[in-house]
């Protein structure tokens, strides 16, 4: 993604309209393009880790169906729907960043211009692709089959990366945040996937009970809830470790970090465990 | 092509004595194959004699002019003003010492203080293997010299770790290329030692792979193909 280079049809068009902005093209100048994806990865990440706890809140009604019924009523109209959607971007740019990311630093592939296009277009298509499930509205899938492919597919990525890494010597806690993000690509963008897919399993109060009361898809969901929450923890920790030199603010903020993202983490495995 | 280019500068100044900093703007005219070091030069000569800035060799060898010419951290002995005005699409520019250091005056920073963390790493054979029985020196193949010979190139003008994601709490690329080259050098027996360092809190975890060190190195390193084979594990 040199500046330089010479770029040609939908590629030039996008790269013109992100140089608009007086910021990105400044960076991408004098830092490079994948410089301003660090940046787009972090505001992605931010924005998946405030969905995450709004999200755990709203499933934490599920001890009362009735109530979390009429809540989901307000996640019916267009513009939540829509905003529903819209979520696909961050999330599905994230996953693919990060595994262009793992492929770099763990098994040399070097070539990043062609990773950062297959980025955009693997994401455009799984986000055009949810929008017209969405508003379509009308599959059906076996939860069943659906989430067995979804967990082979998490246990192989995560597996192949931890051979990996395991005999590297890096941190304990650096190799987790990898393998938890291999592990989560299939699991969250099958999970997002799922929900508009399958319409009554994301809508249906007694669908989703019926769902979260299978043994196999509370030890998933359990699983998912916890590796989430530590991806982003650790995320936000990094994140705070790379701008605060001071050791006392910079141990104060992960502890408030660890404090509410481990009580949020409870909270949601608490649902998936007891309803 | 213009034969020359009618330039502005907003020149980052600060002075020691006051404590004040500023930014002055030069208007001056420029041969398209003029350096920054000249432009400065032609400042100091027809405008202002205490615009302090710095440069040793002056042909990109020794690191002491790098800069932020329009944000971006380079060697200005190396820019040529058309290379500029090619580059940033403007006959204005803003220039500003780099950020990796506190600044002594105006452009110059403190090298010594930068320089604190690349000897952090130690950047000398710490225990040399023993040489060849069959002579003094010790050899080294051509395949395996191969392999780290590029990142031997690095001559610590820290545009790298100006141009950085990470700036706090980070050895900084110039540093964890320092590190490295002697973890891939055959002579280099304390590996053990030099691991430590490379996957302290300060090494590994603090690069984020945004690749800005490869981008703005003036020696055209792919410093940051060296730190990813550090964290793959594949170079000691």
């Amino acid at each position: 993604m040199d500046t330089s280079a010479p770029r040609t049809g939908v590629e030039a068009y996008l790269i013109g309209i992100l140089e608009r902005s007086e910021r990105v093209s400044n960076y991408a100048r004098s830092r490079g393009w994948r410089f301003v994806m660090t940046w787009a990865h972090r505001i992605a990440g931010g924005i998946l880790v405030l969905y995450v706890l709004f999200h755990t809140c709203t499933l934490s009604a599920l001890h009362e169906p009735a109530v979390f019924a009429s809540k989901m009523e307000l996640f019916h109209t267009f513009i939540f729907r829509f905003l529903g959607w819209v979520l696909a971007v961050p999330v599905i740019f994230h996953a693919l960043n990060g595994t262009r990311l793992i492929l770099y630093e763990s098994f040399r592939v070097r070539k990043d211009p062609t990773m950062i296009r297959w980025v955009f277009v693997l994401g455009a298509i799984y986000v055009l692709t949810l929008g017209f499930f969405m508003l379509t509205g009308n599959q059906e899938v076996s939860p069943c089959f659906f989430w067995l492919i979804i967990a082979i597919a998490s246990a192989i990525s995560s597996t192949i990366l931890y051979k990996r890494l395991r005999h590297t010597q890096n941190g304990i806690l650096w190799k987790l945040q990898r393998v938890s993000g291999a592990f989560l690509l299939p699991l969250v963008s099958g999970h997002m996937f799922f929900m508009h897919l399958n319409h009554r399993a994301g809508h249906d109060v007694d669908t989703i009970l019926a769902r979260l009361s299978a043994p196999g898809m509370k030890a998933l969901d359990f699983v998912f809830v916890s590796l989430v929450y530590f991806h982003a923890g650790y995320g936000l920790c990094t994140i705070i470790g790379d701008y605060v030199e001071d050791i006392r603010i910079r141990s104060g903020l992960r502890v408030l970090v660890i404090f509410v993202l481990g009580a949020f983490a409870y909270t949601g495995a608490k649902i998936i465990l007891t309803v | 092509m213009p034969q020359e280019y009618d330039l502005t500068l907003w020149i980052s100044r600060y002075d020691p004595d006051t404590r004040r900093s500023w930014v002055q703007d030069y208007r001056l005219q420029a041969g398209r194959i003029l350096r920054f070091v000249d432009i400065f030069r032609k400042i100091n000569d027809e405008q202002d004699p205490t615009l302090a800035w710095s440069s040793s060799c002056e042909h990109g060898q020794c690191g002491t002019c790098g800069m932020k010419i329009n944000g971006k951290p380079l060697l200005t002995c190396e820019l040529l003003v058309e290379n500029a005005v090619r580059l940033f699409k403007t006959q204005a520019f803003t220039v500003e010492p780099l950020t990796i250091a506190p600044v002594i005056r105006d452009l110059v920073i403190n090298m010594e203080e930068a320089y604190a963390r690349v000897h952090s790493v130690k950047p000398y054979i710490i225990q040399p293997a023993p040489p060849h029985p069959e002579g003094d020196e010790y050899r080294i193949s051509p395949k395996v010299l191969e392999t780290y010979v590029d990142a031997t190139r690095c001559i610590n003008c820290f545009c790298c770790a100006t141009a950085c994601v990470t700036q706090k709490n980070y050895l900084g690329p110039n540093a964890m290329l320092a590190n490295i080259v002697r973890l891939m050098d055959p002579r280099e027996t304390a590996k053990q030692e030099r691991m430590d360092i490379l996957y302290s809190e300060q090494g590994t975890p603090r690069c984020r792979t945004a690749q800005a060190c490869t981008f703005v190195c003036p020696k055209e390193i792919d410093v940051a193909h060296f730190i990813a084979l550090a964290k793959e594990g594949r170079c000691a």
